[in-house]
C-alpha cells in the first residue's frame, strides 16, 4: 500500500515540475519577439534544471516517461482532425501531397548522410589505433 | 452510436491501446498505431456522421497533455548530455543544414507545382512540430489549419517510412536515425523513435527542438525571397 502511494506522489511530483516549466515557458514566451511556443521553452527550462542539477532527474522521471512512452496516443485527436480538410487537400492535392512526401524524403537522406559521415567517425576515433597494432 | 462527447476519450484510449497491442505482435512498421488509429477513428466518424468538433471537444484532454509531453523530451535529452556535449558543433550544423533544406525544397516544389502563396507559406514549416508550425505558418501568411494537415501528414509518413528508409539505406549510427528523423518528421518522428530505442529518441528530441527554433527564426526572411524568386 505504502509503495503504491509513494509511486502515486512521484507521478504527480513529476507533473507538477513539468507543468511548472510550461507556464514558465508559456510566460517567457509572451515577451518574445519571434513566434516560439511556450512548451519549447518550457522544455529548454527544465533541460536548464536538469543539466545544471537544479532538481534530481529522478523526480521528473517517471511522468517523462509516461508522457514519451505515450507520445503517438496524444496526437490522435489533431490527427483526426485532417477529415475537416479533405476539401481543400483535394483541390491542392497535388502541390502538398508532392511537396510534403518529396521533401522529406529529401530531408531524411541529407540528415542522415550528413550525420552518418560525421558522427560515425567520432565514434570510431579509438578504431585507427586498434586497426595499426 | 456516438451521441455523447464523454464516449470519444474511452473509444480513442481502447482503440489506441488495442492497436498498440496488435501492433506490437505484428511487428510491421506499415501498420502504425497512430495511423491506423485516426483511420478507424475517422471511418466511425463518417459512418456514424458525428462531427468533428463534438468527437475532439470529448478528446480535447488528451490534446492538451501534448504540450507537457514537449516539455518532458527535456528528459532524455539530459540523459544523453554528455553525448551531446562531445558533438555539439556537428548537431548544430546538420540541424541548421536539415531545417533549411527543409523548408527550401517544401516550399519550392509547392510553388512550382502551382501552389498558391498561401498554402505555399502553410507548407513552409511542415518539418517542425504542430505548435510551433502553426504559429510560424500564420506569421508569414498561412493558413494555420493547412499546416497542421501538413505536419501531420509529415509526421506520419516519417513515422512509418523512416525507418525502413533509413535500414535501407543502411544507416545504423543512432545519431543519423534520430537525427534524420527529427528534424523531417519532427514529434511523430521522434514518438516513433523513443518507441524503438531510447538514444534514438533522444537525438531525435533534441533535432526537434533545434530545427524548431532555428525554423521560427529563418522562415520570416526566407519566405519573402523564396517568393520573389519563384
Amino acid at each position: 500500500m505504502s509503495s503504491v502511494i509513494s509511486r502515486v506522489w512521484c507521478l504527480i511530483r513529476a507533473f507538477l515540475l513539468i507543468y511548472a516549466c510550461l507556464y514558465f515557458g508559456i510566460g517567457i514566451a509572451t515577451f518574445l519577439p519571434i513566434a516560439l511556443p511556450g512548451s519549447i521553452i518550457g522544455m529548454l527550462v527544465l533541460f536548464t534544471l536538469l543539466s545544471l542539477q537544479i532538481i534530481p532527474s529522478s523526480w521528473v522521471k517517471p511522468g517523462c516517461h509516461l508522457l514519451i512512452r505515450n507520445m503517438a496516443l496524444l496526437f490522435v485527436p489533431i490527427g483526426v482532425g485532417v477529415m475537416q480538410y479533405f476539401d481543400v487537400l483535394r483541390a491542392q492535392f497535388a502541390p502538398v501531397v508532392i511537396s510534403c512526401s518529396v521533401s522529406t524524403l529529401i530531408v531524411l537522406i541529407t540528415v542522415s548522410c550528413c550525420s552518418h559521415a560525421v558522427h560515425r567517425e567520432k565514434q570510431g576515433l579509438p578504431m585507427p589505433k586498434q586497426n595499426r597494432e | 452510436m456516438l451521441h455523447n462527447i464523454w464516449w470519444s476519450l474511452p473509444t480513442t484510449l481502447a482503440v489506441f491501446f488495442l492497436v498498440r497491442r496488435l501492433a506490437l505482435r505484428l511487428n510491421n512498421p506499415l501498420f502504425n498505431p497512430l495511423l491506423i488509429t485516426m483511420l478507424i477513428l475517422i471511418t466511425g466518424l463518417i459512418i456514424t456522421k458525428t462531427p468533428y468538433s463534438r468527437y475532439f471537444s470529448g478528446s480535447q484532454w488528451l490534446n492538451s497533455l501534448l504540450q507537457p509531453a514537449v516539455v518532458a523530451l527535456a528528459y532524455p535529452l539530459y540523459e544523453q548530455l554528455h553525448q551531446i556535449r562531445m558533438r555539439w558543433k556537428s548537431i548544430m550544423a546538420i540541424c541548421f543544414i536539415g531545417s533549411l533544406v527543409a523548408m527550401v525544397s517544401g516550399t519550392w516544389i509547392a510553388l512550382w507545382l502551382g501552389a498558391t502563396p498561401a498554402i505555399a507559406a502553410s507548407i513552409m514549416p511542415k518539418s517542425v512540430t504542430t505548435p510551433i508550425a502553426m504559429a510560424v505558418g500564420s506569421s508569414i501568411g498561412g493558413i494555420p489549419a493547412i499546416s497542421a494537415v501538413c505536419v501531420i501528414f509529415v509526421g506520419i509518413l516519417g513515422a512509418v517510412f523512416g525507418h525502413i528508409i533509413l535500414n535501407a539505406m543502411h544507416i545504423h549510427t543512432k545519431a543519423a536515425r534520430g537525427l534524420a528523423m527529427g528534424s523531417a518528421a519532427h514529434a511523430l518522428g521522434t514518438a516513433r523513435c523513443a518507441e524503438l530505442d531510447y538514444e534514438e529518441g533522444a537525438f531525435s528530441s533534441l533535432a526537434l527542438v533545434i530545427c524548431g527554433i532555428m525554423t521560427s527564426l529563418m522562415t520570416p526572411f526566407l519566405f519573402p525571397l523564396m517568393l520573389a524568386l519563384h
